[in-house]
C-alpha cells in the first residue's frame, strides 16, 4: 500500500477530524452515492464487491495508512464496493466540497492531495493496461514472460491497486 | 476572449465537464496551435506536459520504429493528466492532415492557478476525473478477459496472486 502511504503523508490531513468507529461499523455500502474519500489512520477496513452471482467477494483489506473512496472523491457516483471496519479504527473523512474549497482557497496543500490521488488513479491505469498487454501476449501462446514480468514489477503494490478489483470476476 | 474559442473549448473533456463560466476563464490561458502536414507535435522522449485537444486535422501517433501506432481525430484529446502529471512521450505525434490544435500546458495551468483558482481547482478536478471511466472500462476489460477466455486464470503466478487474502 505503499502508494496510498504516499496520500497519508500530506500535511493537508494534519488537522482533520479524526472518527474513531468499531468493528462491523460501515463506512459504505456498495452502490451507494459517494463524495468522499476515507483515510485509515488505525485499524482495518475490509472492501467487498457482490459478483453478478450475487455473492460477496472480499476484493481487499485497508490497513492504517491506506485510503480508499478516492474515485468517489475525484468523480461522484455509486460505491463500486462496501467498506466496513473489521478492527477498530480511526478514520478521515476528505469530502469533495471541503477539498474543493480548500483548492479554490489557494490552499497548496490541498492542490497537492488533488494531484496525488489522481496520480494513484494514474497509476492504476497504466498498470492495468500494462497487465492487459502481458495476458494478451500470453493469451497469443507468445509464453509468460510479459505476466512474469509485469508481476515482478508490481508485486510490491501492484496486486492491491489492480488485481483487487478483478477478484469478483474471478469464478469460484 | 473569443466566444468561439469558448465554445470550442466546451466540446472537449475534461472542459466539458465544467460550468461555462470556468471554460470562458480558462481560454484565456489556452493556445491555438495550426498544424500543417507532417509537421511534428512533439517527439517521444520528450516532457508530455501539455493537454491536447485535436480541433480539426488529424494527428498521427508514430512509434520510435517509424511504425504508425493510432491517429487523433478532430473532437478527441490527448495527455488529459498531462499538465497535472507530467510524464514522457512514447510515441511522437506528426501532423496527418492540416488543422487545428488547442494546447494548455504544465505552465499555463499554474498561471490559471495563480490568476484564477476556481477555475484551475475545478480544471484540475475534472483532469483526475476523466481518468476514472478509462479505469473503469480496463478494469471491467481485464475482468471479463480473466474469467471465461483463459479458464479462470491460468498462469500460475497470476492465479496465486489473484487468490483471496485470509
Amino acid at each position: 500500500m505503499s502508494d496510498h502511504e504516499g496520500l497519508m503523508e500530506h500535511n493537508f490531513l494534519i488537522d482533520a477530524p479524526r472518527e474513531r468507529l468499531g468493528v462491523g461499523a460501515p463506512l459504505f455500502e456498495e452502490g451507494e452515492h459517494g463524495e468522499e474519500l476515507f483515510v485509515v489512520v488505525k485499524g482495518r477496513v475490509l472492501l467487498s464487491r457482490r459478483t453478478q452471482a450475487g455473492e460477496s467477494v472480499a476484493v481487499a483489506t485497508i490497513q492504517a495508512g491506506g485510503v480508499l473512496g478516492e474515485i468517489a472523491l475525484l468523480q461522484p457516483g455509486p460505491r463500486s464496493a462496501s467498506a466496513i471496519v473489521t478492527e477498530d479504527a480511526e478514520i478521515v473523512r476528505v469530502h469533495r466540497r471541503m477539498l474543493l474549497e480548500r483548492l479554490i482557497g489557494r490552499d497548496p496543500l490541498a492542490r497537492a492531495f488533488l494531484r496525488a490521488c489522481a496520480q494513484l488513479l494514474v497509476l492504476r491505469l497504466r498498470r492495468a493496461r500494462d497487465l492487459a498487454g502481458a495476458l494478451g501476449a500470453y493469451e497469443r501462446g507468445e509464453g509468460d514472460a510479459a505476466v512474469n514480468a509485469w508481476l515482478d514489477r508490481y508485486d510490491a503494490v501492484g496486486d492491491s491497486l489492480v488485481l483487487d478489483p478483478l477478484k469478483p470476476w474471478l469464478p469460484r | 476572449m473569443s466566444q468561439n474559442l469558448v465554445a470550442a473549448l466546451a466540446r472537449f473533456r475534461p472542459f466539458s465537464e465544467l460550468p461555462l463560466r470556468a471554460v470562458a476563464d480558462a481560454s484565456r490561458f489556452v493556445a491555438v496551435q495550426r498544424m500543417d502536414v507532417g509537421d511534428t507535435i512533439f517527439n517521444a522522449g520528450e516532457i508530455a506536459d501539455t493537454l491536447i485537444l485535436v480541433v480539426s486535422g488529424e494527428l498521427r501517433l508514430v512509434a520510435p520504429s517509424g511504425r504508425a501506432v493510432d491517429t487523433v481525430r478532430p473532437g478527441e484529446t490527448l495527455g488529459v493528466t498531462g499538465p497535472m502529471l507530467p510524464s514522457r512521450y512514447t510515441m511522437s505525434g506528426i501532423c496527418g492532415d492540416e488543422g487545428a490544435l488547442i494546447l494548455l500546458s504544465a505552465e499555463a495551468l499554474s498561471t490559471l492557478w495563480e490568476q484564477i483558482p476556481p477555475a484551475a481547482a475545478l480544471l484540475e478536478m475534472a483532469m483526475a476525473a476523466s481518468v476514472v471511466p478509462e479505469l473503469r472500462e480496463a478494469t471491467e476489460a481485464l475482468g471479463a478477459r480473466l474469467t471465461a477466455p483463459i479458464e479462470s486464470v491460468r498462469h500460475p503466478r497470476l492465479r496465486r496472486a489473484l487468490a483471496p487474502r485470509r
